[in-house]
């Protein structure tokens, strides 16, 4: 029987690596450690770690503008008029850095405000290991949760490959990578159990009309 | 110059769309349960009739055979996966005349809904314009919308017109069978030309794992 398996209204998530990574960096890395040290920080999210205030374009200095600007190319490129013509918007960043040491680790929260949000991990922390015990991973939830488990937890979707559905995706993170996601996808940050420090800068893009 | 993005697109919805190429006891079956409805007042000339009297399951085993067995395809049971899961069906009628709209209840139980289309009420013509497509509504909504309805996320990079919408339109086809689930919203836009457009809707409720 001719049979077609589609997937409706897929929730995109964007991933991006800088082909300057490794020179923007450096320069993070060293700004970031330097505000750390006359910022207390803030407490959101996070269990553990430091995050900063959400003006790190203010203290940034160029290699911060730099990964604004390639967010906001991305943001540009991501999105639409309803009739597929560019989208006439202007792309405010909102950027904050977080430092995380073994243990640290972010609920599962969201990021009302904003249209879309990007990750950027300067320092994986990982040192180049693939020890799966090391945490840390990105997690996206569902948005369609609770409702896809309550009523038959162990029953599964399967999709055009035969895979079955799962109800959250991690994503093990690497340094150089910038990750992006509709800014109303639940996620969260696994526990982080690496020894070296984890230096990531998360934004918010704020879409204002032209 | 930016690097393009990669896409992943996560958490999609399932519509199953099968093609049933024998299916002339089914409609003829429900054609014969439309026009008793019909005689005995249950559809206004014109109008439309929705309800669960009239259709007799014993016509329509092979159908619902076809669809336990579409269901079982598409289903994977990660507690027992060597048991058959067994499906308790609820089976209904649409039934729409020129105009007539049809609401599709949601079956919030039902792990599977579908719907078999025993005529697309089209008679051949493949004019754009004969509505009766099937509406199904982003179950996530109205999230992706709130921030700026006019501003969308684009699905593919290079195409311009692969843009998130919130509603996807599916125009039917007689002998389409489709499977979709239980908890999602499905409509139908008016019918243009004379029809009657003959449905079949068949909801699959999965016994409580506390039942199993």
């Amino acid at each position: 029987m001719p049979r077609n398996v589609a997937g409706l209204f897929p929730t995109p998530v964007y991933t991006i690596v800088l082909p300057d990574g490794a020179a923007l960096n450096a320069g993070l890395q060293q700004v970031i450690e330097a505000r750390r040290g006359v910022e207390a920080g803030v407490s959101r999210s996070n269990v553990g770690g430091w995050q900063s205030d959400i003006d790190l374009l203010q203290w940034g200095g160029r290699e911060a503008r730099m990964l604004a600007d390639h967010c906001i190319a991305a943001s540009e490129r991501l999105t639409a008029t309803g009739s597929g013509e560019p989208a006439p918007i202007a792309w405010r960043p909102e950027m904050w850095a977080n430092i995380n040491r073994t243990g640290d680790s972010n609920q599962t929260h969201w990021h009302p405000g904003s249209y879309l949000s990007f990750v950027y991990y300067v320092d994986d922390g990982y040192g180049g290991s693939t020890d799966r015990a090391d945490g840390g991973e990105l997690v996206f939830v569902d948005p369609r949760m609770p409702f896809l488990r309550m009523r038959t937890p162990d029953l599964r979707y399967r999709d055009a490959t035969g895979d079955v559905d799962e109800h959250e995706t991690w994503v093990r993170p690497f340094s150089g990578l910038l990750i992006g996601f509709p800014s109303f996808l639940g996620h969260s940050v696994r526990p982080y159990r690496g020894t070296r420090t984890r230096i990531s800068i998360a934004i918010n893009m704020i879409a204002r009309r032209v | 110059m930016s690097p393009t993005p990669r896409i992943e697109p996560l958490f999609a919805t399932p519509l199953i769309v099968e093609t049933i190429p024998d299916h002339e006891v089914e409609r003829q079956t429900v054609a014969a349960v439309v026009s008793a409805a019909a005689t005995a007042g249950g559809m206004a000339p014109g109008g439309s009739w929705s309800g669960t009297g009239g259709i007799r399951p014993d016509g329509l085993q092979k159908l619902i055979r076809r669809i336990g067995d579409a269901a079982n395809r598409n289903t994977a049971d990660i507690r027992y996966p060597h048991r058959s899961i067994a499906w308790q069906t609820r089976i209904g009628g649409h039934v729409a005349a020129r105009q007539g709209p049809i609401e599709i209840a949601p079956s919030y139980d039902a792990f599977w809904s579908t719907i078999y289309v025993a005529d697309d009420g089209y008679a051949g013509s493949r004019d754009p314009g004969a509505g009766g497509e099937l509406i199904f509504h982003d179950p996530r909504l109205p999230a992706p919308m709130m921030e700026m309805p006019d501003l969308r996320l684009r699905m593919e990079i290079g195409r311009a017109n692969a843009i998130y919408t919130p509603e996807i339109a599916v125009r039917p086809a007689t002998g389409y069978l489709l499977l979709y689930p239980g908890w999602l919203r499905v409509s139908m836009r008016p019918l243009r030309v004379a029809g009657p457009r003959l449905m079949v809707g068949v909801s699959l409720v999965a016994p409580l794992d506390s039942e199993r």
